[in-house]
């Protein structure tokens, strides 16, 4: 009986180890023998792969002809995984089966300087018969062809935009008068509404009867509006407690909002073109000791000077928000800073927030593809079905950050929001392809970035933009109201030049990409207080150190950057 | 004669080929995975990498100087106070907590005291079941379960006990973590060597009035003394590659405070940042010319100090 029982246990413990082992390596599938095969790999993280199975299907329809070692009609083979990401590819692309694929974070440099993925200069300058003749080439934008051009090639194509920052329930601003209103007080302060139709600021980009009306247009009003909620007893921000580095989200946001597209130019090519950038040199401890403020001079930035980047004034602004934020349990959602409170965890709470009993959060800390990921799992459905008449009142809206630092933003005076995407998502196809599949791979290339499909995108994956020119617009009431607030800031900024991606073919950005890439869990963070700490939120949560320590450790000395950074 | 030579000869060739196949494989292992991996890394020590060209420049010994003055462009996040101290921490913690306890362990299962059996699965089901899984349950129990235990049974409140803003109680659930994970492989292997000890010795030292305290001390350790000297040595060796099951519970999102050397350069290694692996391997290989004579001299130590059956 002892020896039966030891038996059985055996046999499930072995059973339930095999049951996980599939789900550590993908097994691709094979398709319809009698077609040519298309292995095409796909990261699975917030934009999904449901784009590309519908991709897949009219592409498969469209090449139903198409001939190949005697074989008629192609099978696009998918291989979509969220364990695999660009930066992760670039030891195993060359044992990959895929031919094709579309990654984020990609080293695109050490890609190329590996020989790993092929030149598609011919591809990109090809004329398509299927897209009115117009050139993949031609939809790139300047910036992209000057940044991934070596040696006069290009071997990738630009994917996807994502942006970092927050998503806010314009169901719980409007209940908890969270918007600010378009009367100004004697004080030259801005008022909140007071009822749902008292007419609202015109927000950061000074226009009214847009996306972003009523919406914190400077620093102080942030502040403003974060210490109401308080009072109301509503969470500033949630964020998954799973990841810490979600806490920097929330800051690079603020920053590049700050900053704009000239500062976060000067960020990643150390040149501001002429341009002078606010830096701070010391702070005033004198006027107010509970509240350091900076002391400001304007630098032009230069490859002599770039280590000033770490000194400017919209770096210390965004982190002595965050530190206000994270500093107090009166600001964010309970559960955030537990590592089991996974990113579907937050976006579900999200969601439910203000419809079920308990605490209220107002904001989301993530990038904008959240929505596409929680309409992906089901949770957009799964709330709707739970709170059925009260769902109406839920809002998500990504939200357009403040870009001066006080007072208030008057009608005609702002600017349109800073949009940059930090994400390096990128299409190319494996420098290991066979020869005569190479014509069919660039033909699937081809077909994505046909205008029809560019749009087919945005449509499938709730609003998010893939990296080059189209007309996006024009699909716009096809979307969830989520995704048309996306859209819109997204073409108010190429419109105004206030969009980029936060990439440089610059030497010295190239060769310490660690150091100056703003994503949230790169070096840039990093500062000497707590030892090293690249994590403001723990910084602040564990030591009590406050955002200029933080800032003030974060520093760059001109020694180490002539020493080590611009050698 | 000669025809028995000739098909000696040719089972001989035989036997050869076989012998070339069987190892042909092993061999190429060892060349390609012993050899060429590390003869590369050591090689990388001593070159930079050109971002332009894409290629490794041999620099000399200029990125050990660099790491001896702390100014190595790649020295982010090293803070060799917290590296070291936390390595140390867990290295001591391990032998204290998880080497003495395992002999005891060990002795009681070899003894086959009471509830024995049951024990034996419960340290070794770990093992069976992928860390990454117990890493979740554990990460649940810690930061779910055991606060409303807390709070229900003895009204304390549990906050904030290991999501990295309290050091000391992350710290001691990430310690807590890795010795009872690696708890099952040593009482495995103790109790495994234990069972190779004759009865009649054990016989003998109960006809004697051997307590078990004395038995244990003074009978079974010596005997197993071989076993504990390699497991010490290979603790020793892995003082470097040590991660604390870091990684595991916080991903690239670990504060610099909670760093060993072993979490360090993994982590800095899956950034896959070209320009960074000389580096990587310049700081690995001062990690082995530090290791290595400590292993040997513990070794040599432990050979000629420790217990004897005498």
């Amino acid at each position: 009986m002892k020896k039966l029982i030891t038996l059985i246990m055996t046999v499930v413990i072995a059973l339930s180890t095999l049951v996980i082992a599939p789900a550590c390596s993908p097994v691709i599938s094979g398709g319809d023998p009698n077609k040519t095969w298309l292995y095409v790999g796909n990261y699975n993280g917030g934009v999904g792969d449901k784009w590309l199975k519908e991709v897949e299907k009219r592409f498969e329809k469209k090449y139903e002809n198409y001939q190949l070692n005697g074989k008629t009609g192609v099978d696009v083979i998918l291989d979509s995984n969220k364990e695999t990401t660009g930066k992760t590819l670039i030891s195993s692309i060359s044992q990959s089966k895929n031919e094709v694929f579309f990654h984020q974070q990609v080293l695109y440099f050490d890609y190329v300087n590996q020989s790993l993925i092929r030149d598609l200069s011919g591809l990109l300058e090809r004329q398509n018969a299927d897209d009115q003749n117009q050139t993949i080439k031609s939809k790139m934008y300047e910036k992209d062809i000057e940044n991934l051009t070596v040696n006069g090639k290009i071997y990738a194509l630009p994917h996807y935009e994502c942006y970092n920052g927050l998503t806010y329930d314009a169901g719980i601003f409007l209940k908890n008068r969270l918007y600010f209103s378009n009367s100004i007080a004697e004080d030259g302060t801005r008022k909140f509404i007071t009822n749902d139709n008292t007419p609202l600021s015109p927000g950061p980009n000074g226009i009214s009867g847009d996306y972003d009306d009523g919406l914190p247009s400077s620093f102080e009003e942030f502040y403003k509006m974060i210490d109401r909620m308080k009072g109301k007893s509503v969470k500033s921000v949630i964020w998954t407690g799973e990841y810490t580095h979600y806490t920097n989200i929330l800051i690079t946001a603020l920053y590049q909002s700050y900053m704009g597209v000239n500062g976060i130019n000067a960020h990643v090519d150390f040149d501001s073109n002429g341009e002078e950038i606010e830096i701070v040199t010391d702070f005033d401890l004198i006027t107010n000791a509970e509240k350091p403020t900076p002391m400001i001079q304007k630098e032009v930035i230069t490859q002599e000077n770039g280590y000033l980047v770490k000194q400017s004034a919209g770096l210390y602004y965004a982190l002595e928000v965050a530190a206000k934020i994270f500093g107090s349990q009166d600001y964010y959602y309970k559960d955030s800073t537990a590592g089991n409170f996974s990113q579907i965890s937050a976006m579900r709470t999200f969601m439910k927030s203000g419809l079920k009993p308990g605490e209220t959060a107002a904001m989301l800390i993530d990038g904008n593809y959240w929505y596409n990921e929680a309409d992906d799992y089901g949770i957009m459905e799964e709330v709707k079905s739970e709170y059925s008449e009260a769902y109406t009142t839920k809002q998500p809206r990504f939200m357009a950050l403040p870009q001066k630092y006080s007072g208030t933003v008057m009608e005609g005076e702002g600017n349109a929001p800073t949009m940059i995407d930090s994400y390096n998502a990128y299409c190319f196809i494996n420098a290991k392809t066979a020869e005569n599949k190479v014509d069919l791979a660039e033909k699937f290339v081809a077909f994505c970035y046909t205008d029809s499909e560019l749009k087919e995108f945005t449509k499938n994956t709730n609003g998010i933009i893939k990296g080059v020119k189209y007309d996006y617009n024009s699909i716009k009431s096809s979307l969830c109201d989520y995704a048309k607030g996306v859209v819109e800031m997204r073409a108010e900024a190429e419109k105004a030049g206030t969009y980029m991606k936060a990439f440089s073919n610059n030497t010295i950005f190239k060769a310490n990409m660690n150091a100056f890439m703003v994503d949230g869990t790169s070096e840039f963070w990093e500062s000497k207080v707590g030892g090293g700490s690249k994590y403001l939120y723990l910084a602040v949560r564990s030591d009590n150190y406050s955002a200029k320590d933080y800032f003030n450790g974060m520093k760059i000395t001109q020694s180490t950057w002539e020493n080590t950074y611009n050698k | 004669m000669a025809k028995k030579e000739r098909a000696f000869s040719t089972e001989r060739k035989k036997e050869l080929i076989f012998y070339c196949l069987m190892f042909a494989l092993p061999v190429l292992q060892i060349l390609i995975f012993y050899f060429y991996v590390n003869f590369r890394s050591i090689a990388l020590a001593f070159t930079e990498y050109d971002v332009e060209s894409g290629k490794y420049f041999f620099v000399g010994v200029e990125n050990f100087i660099e790491i001896f003055k702390g100014v190595h462009p790649k020295m982010t996040n090293f803070n060799m106070n917290f590296i070291l101290s936390n390595t140390l921490l867990i290295f001591a913690m391990e032998l204290l907590f998880g080497f003495i306890p395992a002999i005891f362990f060990s002795y009681y299962i070899f003894k086959k005291y009471p509830l024995s059996g049951v024990f034996k699965v419960i340290l070794y089901t770990p093992h069976i079941v992928s860390t990454i899984i117990f890493v979740v349950i554990y990460r649940n129990f810690v930061e779910s379960a055991l606060p409303q235990i807390s709070e229900k049974l003895f009204g304390l409140e549990m906050q904030d006990v290991f999501n990295q803003v309290n050091a000391n109680s992350t710290r001691f659930f990430m310690i807590f973590f890795t010795i009872f994970i690696g708890f099952g492989t040593r009482v495995l292997l103790y109790s495994g060597a234990m069972s190779s000890i004759s009865e009649s010795v054990i016989e003998s030292g109960e006809l004697e009035g051997v307590k078990p305290l004395q038995e244990l001390v003074f009978i079974v350790v010596p005997l197993i003394w071989g076993t504990v000297v390699t497991f010490l040595v290979v603790c020793i060796v892995g003082i470097f590659s040590n991660q604390m099951t870091a990684y595991s519970f916080f991903g690239e999102g670990l504060d610099t405070k909670y760093y060993t050397f072993g979490y360090y350069l993994y982590y800095r290694a899956t950034k896959l940042d070209m320009t960074e692996y000389p580096y990587l391997s310049a700081l690995g290989l001062l990690m082995t010319l530090f290791a290595v004579p400590v292993t040997l001299c513990a070794r040599y130590l432990l050979n000629k100090y420790g217990p004897t059956t005498d």
